[in-house]
């Protein structure tokens, strides 16, 4: 075998082959393959050279926690292939579209009444990777306190910060990836939100946020920044937190919107007192609202407690209770097209679950492939729901050492804790153009 | 139709009106002959309609082609060459299913059945037999059960890392999809939880490019990834 780069056209006596064949610059050499054989090569041959794009398609089937260990500690070119925006996004592709087991979920979560400078992680408890009694451990990330987290889109999590400097008060965001850790520079937004959203404009490539901005002046303005080398601000037709509804008034009930990937779009619930609900919707690309429905609600269920959306494989979702006995989650299985609203599953009450003088909503997190729902109980607490055969476990997160000693244990319940579920990704925010935080800002994980 | 006797062409009609329940029924005979005249001029229209003498019996095979397995005539064969220059016979459909490049070449119409032969340079003998077996088999084999296909690719990868990697360059070379996805998958699982410096071993990386001062901090940072 002749060894060396494929050779181009101008060697083939067939006319008109197609190829695929780039000349590509040989990386190091190859393989002394780990196999248990005992045969030896040929001393004759030469070293084999291994094409860069074979190595690229090797690397793309990694889990991203993996390469982010091999990223800096192999060689040089893995490491400037593994940095690159180009991987991350064939990357990421690869874990929404292919390969689900190339990232993970986890949750974020910071202390909303004491200012700890901490952001702790933990690994969403997956039903059957850990050993049942082994405590999930949560990671905290020590920093300058971020105000708080306003959501994740594809790894990135987008920081809310507030900073005091002689000129006054800075409000600021901040996109940090905690699986290859890198922060971004704060980029002034203007104000304090009141509504907000992060998420992925596809058709630009661009990620963005929304906020409704409260301005010094005391007015409202909503406006979409857009993260890249030059941060643009849009004004936009402000969002309003009330409108009509057939018998009095929609009230928005939860002020973060929920991004649906490859939408492009973030979704408020409204909600009015009579059962009545409705979804309204920006588009990041368009920069224009929507709205449609979700599922009546029936006469008899409970219709002062709003339900709540979020997103189960990859749809918008939404859990209703009904009548006090059980609780119903709707997908929205198309996009955009209420009659795709489809029943996923019903869940009965069970006594563990629920807190009578609480009213607060079951709030479902992520749904694992084997129908294991890990979702938020009405007495705060994370309960994993196996939706095939009604049983119930509550997982065990220790978060001992989160350093929010102030807050009671995670295992007893969530309240003073905000949370976000984001999954592992390799886009950093210098592929977005942005510069990276000083060091005294950077989120750090504790060295093992 | 003149290289088709007339008894094949009876013998076909049988063949479909008996193992191809679904379709039959629908087809009035008359409605057969133009078929078949259809089927001799785009031959890859048969891969629905592909029965296949077996032990007496006609079996619902596919893709082989009915035509010349009731005329009992060879299947359509094309010749590859290796780069030792040793040529291999090989169903033209099993490679056309299989090889993007093959197939390319075949619908191009720049091969010639009689004549060409499909020299392929970066291939070797051992090599290219190898890859040819994989193609035959999946072909063969495709409604096998997923746990046969699967023992049977892991009996396949069992070779040594030239070997393997000899496959991988043909496997690219020739764009067979699934093989390629095969062999990356087993590569990964090689690597998979393996330390640094194995994992350089392995891909042969004797200079990994970083400085000095870079590569000792790392390992006293991280002596356990090494």
């Amino acid at each position: 075998m002749r060894r060396g780069p494929i050779h181009d056209d101008d060697h083939h006596h067939d006319a008109a082959v197609a190829r695929k064949g780039r000349v590509v610059t040989p990386t190091g050499g190859w393989p002394e393959l780990i196999r248990c054989t005992t045969t030896t090569p040929p001393p004759s041959r030469l070293p084999p050279i291994l094409l860069d794009e074979l190595i690229e398609e090797i690397l793309l089937r990694i889990p991203a926690r993996s390469l982010v260990r091999l990223r800096d500690r192999i060689c040089s070119s893995w490491r400037t292939l593994i940095s690159s925006s180009q991987f991350a996004k064939q990357h990421l592709r690869r874990s929404t579209t292919v390969d689900p087991t190339l990232t993970h979920p986890l949750i974020a979560y910071f202390s909303i009444g004491y200012a700890y400078p901490t952001i702790g992680v933990f690994s969403v408890p997956s039903p059957v990777e850990n050993p049942p009694h082994e405590p999930t451990k949560v990671v905290p990330y020590k920093g300058r306190r971020p105000r708080s987290i306003i959501d994740s889109c594809n790894g990135l999590l987008c920081l809310y910060n507030v900073e005091r400097d002689d000129e006054g008060l800075h409000h600021g965001a901040m996109l940090w990836n905690p699986c290859i850790g890198s922060t971004s520079q704060p980029v002034e937004i203007g104000g304090p939100f009141s509504v907000s959203g992060f998420g992925y404009d596809h058709v630009n490539d661009k990620y963005k946020l929304f906020g409704r901005v409260y301005k010094k002046s005391g007015e409202y303005v909503s406006r979409i920044i857009t993260f890249g080398p030059n941060i643009t601000w849009r004004t936009i037709e402000d969002f309003s937190c009330s409108m009509p509804s057939p018998h009095g008034t929609f009230s928005l009930v939860s002020s973060v919107g929920i991004f649906v990937n490859g939408t492009g779009t973030l979704n408020w619930i409204f909600h009015d007192c009579f059962r009545y609900v409705v979804v309204r919707s920006l588009d990041l690309v368009k920069e224009t609202y929507n709205q449609f429905p979700l599922p009546d609600r029936d006469l008899d269920d409970d219709c002062f407690m709003s339900p709540l959306l979020c997103i189960l494989r990859g749809c918008l979702a939404a859990c209703y209770e009904n009548k006090r006995t059980h609780w119903t989650v709707w997908l929205m299985k198309e996009y955009g097209v209420p009659q795709s609203w489809t029943k996923l599953v019903v869940i009965p009450h069970h006594p563990l679950l629920v807190n009578p003088s609480a009213g607060f909503p079951l709030q479902p997190i992520y749904i694992f492939k084997n129908n294991v729902l890990l979702a938020k109980a009405p007495n705060h607490k994370f309960v994993l729901l196996n939706l095939n055969d009604g049983s119930i476990d509550f997982p065990n997160i220790d978060s001992s050492n989160d350093g929010m000693p102030k807050l009671h244990p995670l295992s007893k319940g969530l309240t003073s804790r905000t949370f976000r579920l984001y999954h592992e990704s390799l886009v950093s925010p210098s592929h977005l153009g942005l510069q990276s935080c000083s060091s005294e800002m950077r989120l750090v994980k504790p060295s093992l | 139709m003149d290289k088709w006797p007339s008894s094949n062409r009876y013998s076909l009609k049988a063949a479909l009106m008996i193992n191809y329940n679904p379709v039959i029924p629908s087809l009035c005979l008359p409605f057969l002959d133009l078929l078949i005249e259809i089927m001799s001029i785009k031959e890859k229209w048969l891969s629905a309609w592909c029965i296949k003498p077996v032990g007496g019996a006609l079996v619902r095979q596919e893709p082989e082609y009915i035509l010349l397995a009731l005329m009992g005539s060879p299947l359509k064969k094309i010749m590859l060459c290796s780069s030792e220059k040793e040529i291999f016979n090989v169903e033209e459909q099993v490679m056309v299913q299989h090889s993007v490049i093959i197939n390319n070449m075949i619908e191009d119409g720049s091969y010639n059945h009689e004549e060409s032969k499909i020299p392929l340079d970066c291939v070797d003998s051992k090599t290219l037999k190898k890859v040819i077996d994989y193609c035959t088999h999946h072909t063969h084999h495709q409604n096998d059960n997923q746990e046969d296909l699967e023992a049977w690719d892991a009996q396949f990868l069992n070779v040594d890392s030239n070997g393997l990697y000899d496959l991988l360059m043909a496997a690219n070379y020739l764009e067979i999809r699934n093989l390629l996805d095969l062999i990356y998958g087993t590569i990964k699982n090689m690597i998979k939880g393996k330390k640094i410096d194995e994992i350089r071993r392995i891909f042969n990386i004797k200079d990994h490019g970083f400085t000095s001062e870079e590569e000792e901090q790392n390992r006293k940072e991280y002596p356990h990834f090494y």
